[in-house]
């Protein structure tokens, strides 16, 4: 193993105006010790160190796009304090989306409520992308948001995490909300009902689809309704 | 033109008789002719998103299509924007084209039935998926994704909404490929034991980039990056590093030459599929951080392998005995070379080679476009009859997925094992990984 306190110096010295080198090492150092979970460890305690130091937003990025390849529980505190900052928050998601671990959707979750415009739009994806099932009743008060962007992020992470709750949530506001909110609320609804056939519940997904191909709805729904009803009946 | 039977939703819609009802009628290309002006209700309506340099070079191509009008063009930076209006103009004979900045505002508009998809790399899917969502059918340039969760979630949505979708792997119209893939396909090659594959590597000086400085007024930063981390902007647009927007060289050519792959039949994951490889990356501290020179072995089930070897690693005996001509030496150097118990076939964009001889003698003449130019004419001529273009989704899908596993092996170093079924690795958990990456906000796939 390299001498990780030497690297990780480089690596904080970091900024735009520097040679990216360090960083390239850092993808070395994961490649050689792939395999050796407590070299593995040791890296990630290091990094670790990187993020909580006064290094450079530059450094501190760098950082994150390699940390969640080898991340473990660990890491999820020192990233969740950066990700209700919105100069780190979008880093901060990087690693964390791809950390294996529900300590990392408890984080999204408790960020939710700490964090306001894009940085929440910004949880609110990562919530859709991990599927957590545990958020739906937040996100269902987020549809009613006076933040139309996050609204439609929760709808779109409703579609994703499907299930009873969610299918009720987004049924209950598919045919008031405003555009484009409501177009993000059918194209969820679209595919919940599509997970329901490939799952095998084909009459509860045929009756959404044709909730969704009734008169009023918008053209490109009501054609993918269609197409969706047809494959669900074969 | 070797296509594969597969069950969508557009099939069940077509068994089912609803595509006079649905879609609109077209009268097909070929009844049309060529350099005839058709009637409106003939033409495809188009918009083009990213007129960058790729993106302007599909759009000639299309321009060149009589039945294609172009009335809408989208870029953030506005001297390509210009560029791009002042070709659809000229080529239309007014000044009906409209500018945009905003893709949205473009797929908004009810009267464009299609729409050309070529910004930067880590722009395709959130845009192609909006498209589908606007039920816009697209040509839409590759590499697909930087994460396969990405591409999956693209083809999810074109198959929600029905829409048509070329990739622009434009070998796939091109004559001699396609004359590869149907030597292998047709059993003449016999069985087929082995794909070697060269792609170019990535052999140029790595400098630092400028000090960052502030952002041109020619440039929406901000709208440029999307999806990829913020990086401040140093002197070009393309900024950050290399690998917030793609894999390099391998994101560049894998789509292209990873697609023979699937399109001979040799891709069988299901069957199995073990790889490994390794690379190098430049230490010179530019923003080039993806991999540069590479080797890749790739092992399926069924006994087949595929050798993956960049510009700089090639085996010498390639050359000597497969190139068509082993004196050119050219600066992208890329072939297919197949393998099988009766013969071999060779090919790149420029020659073809095969043994025995006679194995080309169904060869035809060379074409007088180049093969985007059939590639655009067939999303076209399948805008309006609704088949399957040559680069469908689910071709376009073989060969992403082939370009983000050989990328996925040498950036991990580790012996991997696809499952294709579960979509993951066995017992690889950084490779697992690397199949997703978050997106900035607020963009979403």
């Amino acid at each position: 193993m390299e001498d990780l306190t030497e690297l990780i110096k480089t690596v904080k010295a970091y900024d735009w105006d520097q040679s990216g080198a360090p960083l390239l090492a850092i993808d070395a150092e994961i490649r050689k010790l792939l395999g050796h979970p407590d070299h593995l460890a040791k890296l990630e305690e290091a990094l670790l160190g990187a993020l909580q130091s006064n290094a450079s937003l530059a450094a501190k990025r760098g950082v994150c796009k390699r940390l969640g390849l080898i991340a473990s529980e660990r890491s999820v505190p020192t990233l969740a304090a950066m990700l209700v900052d919105t100069e780190t928050s979008d880093m901060a998601r990087y690693s964390l989306e791809q950390i294996p671990s529900g300590a990392v959707e408890t984080a999204l979750r408790q960020a939710l409520a700490k964090t306001k415009g894009l940085t929440r739009v910004g949880i609110v994806n990562s919530i859709g992308n991990r599927n957590d099932s545990r958020a739906a009743a937040a996100l269902g008060q987020l549809l009613d948001d006076t933040d139309q962007a996050a609204a439609e992020a929760a709808a779109w992470a409703l579609g994703r995490i499907g299930g009873p709750e969610a299918v009720r949530l987004l049924a209950a506001r598919k045919g008031a909300a405003p555009n484009p909110l409501r177009a993000e609320i059918l194209d969820a609804y679209l595919v919940c009902a599509g997970r329901l056939a490939s799952e095998g519940n084909k009459a509860q997904a045929q009756a959404m689809y044709k909730e969704l191909n009734a008169e009023g709805m918008p053209r490109p729904i009501r054609r993918a309704a269609e197409l969706g009803l047809k494959a669900a009946e074969s | 033109m070797p296509s594969r039977k597969t069950l969508t939703r557009r099939g069940v819609l077509k068994g089912a008789g609803l595509a006079a009802v649905t879609f609109p009628t077209f009268i097909p290309a070929s009844a049309l002719g060529l350099g005839a002006a058709p009637p409106p209700s003939d033409r495809i309506v188009m918009g083009t998103i990213g007129v960058g340099g790729r993106g302007t070079s599909v759009l000639r191509d299309f321009l060149k299509q009589p039945d294609a009008q172009m009335i809408a063009m989208c870029d953030v930076n506005n001297d390509n924007l210009s560029r791009a209006i002042h070709l659809a103009n000229e080529r239309n004979g007014n000044k009906d084209c409209k500018g945009y900045t905003d893709f949205q505002e473009v797929l908004a508009r009810p009267d464009i039935d299609a729409v050309l998809v070529a910004p930067p790399h880590h722009w395709h899917v959130s845009m192609g998926v909006a498209a589908a969502k606007a039920s816009k059918d697209m040509y839409m340039e590759k590499p697909m994704a930087l994460a396969m969760s990405w591409a999956w979630d693209l083809a999810a949505a074109v198959d929600r909404y029905g829409v048509l979708f070329q990739f622009g792997t434009q070998q796939r119209s091109d004559f001699r490929f396609r004359y590869a893939a149907e030597l292998a396909l047709s059993g003449k090659l016999g069985k087929l034991e082995k794909a070697l594959v060269l792609m170019p590597g990535t052999i140029r000086p790595n400098p630092l980039d400028p000090p960052p400085e502030p952002v041109p007024g020619f440039l929406d930063l901000n709208a440029w990056q999307g999806p990829a981390l913020a990086a401040p902007y140093r002197g070009r647009p393309n900024t950050g590093t290399r690998s917030d927007r793609s894999f390099g060289s391998m994101s560049e050519w894998g789509p292209h030459m990873l697609d023979m792959v699937g399109w001979s039949g040799i891709h069988k994951p299901e069957s199995g599929l073990r790889l490994a490889g390794v690379a190098t990356w430049s230490n010179e501290g530019g923003p080039e951080d993806c991999p540069q020179i590479y080797s890749i072995d790739l092992h399926y089930g069924t006994g087949v392998d595929v050798e993956i070897r960049s510009g700089g690693v090639m085996p010498g005996f390639w050359r000597t005995k497969y190139f068509a001509d082993p004196q050119i030496d050219r600066r992208f150097e890329h072939a297919n070379i197949l393998l099988g118990s009766e013969g071999w076939v060779y090919v790149d964009r420029q020659s073809i080679n095969a043994s025995p001889g006679s194995l080309l003698d169904g060869l035809g003449p060379a074409p007088q476009e180049a093969s985007t130019f059939h590639h655009v004419r067939n999303f076209l001529d399948c805008v309006k009859s609704r088949q399957t273009p040559a680069a469908g989704m689910q071709a376009a899908l073989e060969g992403e997925l082939l370009t983000h596993l050989a990328y996925i092996a040498v950036e991990t170093g580790e012996q991997l094992h696809w499952d294709a079924k579960n979509r993951r690795f066995d017992g690889s958990d950084a490779a697992n990984r690397m199949l997703h990456r978050a997106m900035r906000s607020p963009w979403r796939s």
